[in-house]
């Protein structure tokens, strides 16, 4: 198929007369295209030409040479529209059909993490995080999605990333990950300096490169006391410490706490969500308690069903499920062994946050005491064995 | 001869008639005169060096203009009328 005289129509006629060639060298003279010339009988040609020329110039033609024509077909875009003159609303559904296809596909459908090596949930949950802060989401056009920004913005965040490529792929956003520590490169210094004590502890193995150590192994070192000296030599010290150290938290034991709990309402609401827009969809389960003081007092938990083709790929579109649970903030009295329990479960969670992960618990110990205003406390007390990472002190 | 004198193809010259054969599927014709006759084993066109007869089956002109004639078909044989 041709494609301009598509565009601007073209008919096929039949020629017939007593010398229907004269009729084709009349045309071709006059600069008329013809095409799919064929004989279809003694005294008849059967060939195509565009709309234009066969308005034109066919009956003169046919006036001079004594042919007479007969339109066959009518071929191309002009006809194909024309069909459309009593079927506006037709016309209407494939152009706008044609225009929702162009706008969904200038839209980015979904964005997928792609973690390598080293990457932790933490990494791509993070990730996710700045990927909605910078933009990049369903919905959203993938004219307005800059890639190296939103890589630079992902590997300042996660410094245990080394790399990461945010690449648009058809209607996809793909965000590949890599782990790794993104190491500054270490200026070197040969300035005499001691290392002291960052925090008390018990020494347990002292390897010293450079300097003198200050300390025997067993000893007890306070905070900021120097243990390898190379100041006065004019050395720059350096050492592995590693030493016995103690963390402690103190929780008080509590008579009563406060308590979320469910009331036993609960409902469920679904949405239609095409892209980033959610359309809530009318629940069977509409309880008229949501309406009033809802939201203040609840748990959610969100249950989302994207529709998918055979092969996995997934739609930006499909159904939310949003349970709603009621709650509420109960005063609950403890007895001696609850409040000691509870006491002691609030303090391993501390004593979890202040205990460095680099650092091996060899004991704990706990014990309740009573302060001098008469409340109670719950203390517990971790035996750590850690390297110690040494205070430079370079000035006397 | 004044053609090569100047450079110029002596077709464009003497607006003699231009063959093009592919394969035994597709002739191209410049400068021709016009067609004198088109049927499925025969077409005959006139040019300036003579009539030039194509003989094959299913011959069928796929494109015609002022300046050239495109037939599609099997072609068989390629000759000049005055010339046989």
């Amino acid at each position: 198929m041709k494609i301009l005289p598509y565009c601007f129509g073209y008919v096929q006629i039949e020629v017939r007369g007593a010398c229907p060639e004269k009729w084709i060298n009349i045309a071709i003279r006059r600069g008329i295209q013809l095409w799919d010339l064929t004989r279809s009988g003694n005294d008849a040609f059967r060939l195509c030409l565009p709309l234009r020329s066969y308005r034109k110039n066919t009956r003169s033609i046919c006036k001079k040479v004594g042919c007479r024509t007969r339109v066959l077909q009518r071929k191309g875009f002009p006809f194909f529209v024309r069909r459309f003159k009593y079927r506006k609303a037709l016309a209407i559904s494939i152009l706008l059909a044609c225009a929702l296809v162009g706008l969904l596909s200038s839209m980015v459908w979904s964005v997928e993490l792609v973690p390598g090596e080293g990457v932790t949930r933490e990494n791509l949950l993070a990730a996710e995080k700045i990927l909605g802060q910078t933009g990049v989401r369903p919905g959203v056009f993938l004219q307005t999605v800059h890639t190296r920004e939103v890589a630079s913005a992902i590997l300042q965040d996660q410094k245990d990333l080394s790399w990461v490529l945010v690449r648009r792929k058809g209607t996809k956003i793909y965000v590949e990950m890599e782990g790794g520590v993104q190491t500054a490169p270490e200026v070197p210094s040969n300035a005499p300096c001691d290392l002291a004590a960052p925090k008390d502890f018990e020494l347990v193995k002292c390897t010293v490169f450079r300097g003198t150590p200050l300390y025997k192994v067993g000893e007890i070192v306070h905070r900021g006391q120097v243990v390898v000296s190379g100041l006065e030599q004019g050395l720059r010290a350096s050492a592995e410490v590693e030493g016995r150290t103690w963390y402690t938290v103190r929780v008080p034991v509590q008579e009563a706490v406060e308590q979320i709990e469910k009331t036993g309402r609960s409902q469920t609401r679904s949405a239609f969500f095409l892209f980033g827009l959610k359309i809530p969809l009318p629940s069977k389960t509409w309880l008229p308690w949501c309406k009033k003081d809802f939201g203040a007092n609840c748990t959610k938990t969100t249950e989302v069903k994207y529709w998918s083709f055979p092969n996995g790929t997934r739609l930006p579109l499909g159904v939310t499920y949003t349970k709603e649970i009621e709650t509420k903030v109960a005063l609950r009295e403890l007895d001696g062994g609850e409040a000691l329990a509870y006491a002691r479960i609030q303090g391993m969670h501390l004593l979890d946050e202040k205990v460095p992960d680099t650092a091996e618990i060899l004991s704990t110990a706990s014990s309740v005491k009573r302060l001098e205003n008469g409340t109670q406390v719950y203390e517990i007390t971790a035996e750590c064995l850690e390297r110690i990472n040494m205070k430079i002190v370079d000035k006397l | 001869m004044m053609e090569h004198i100047l450079g110029v193809p002596t077709e464009q010259v003497l607006s003699l008639p231009s063959v093009r054969l592919v394969g035994d599927r597709k002739v191209e014709i410049c400068n021709y005169k016009g067609l004198l006759s088109v049927g499925e084993k025969s077409i005959c066109i006139a040019t300036r060096a003579g009539n030039l007869v194509l003989e094959g089956n299913r011959l069928e002109v796929a494109h015609v203009t002022k300046e050239y004639v495109t037939i599609c078909g099997t072609i068989r044989r390629i000759y000049y009328e005055d010339h046989l």
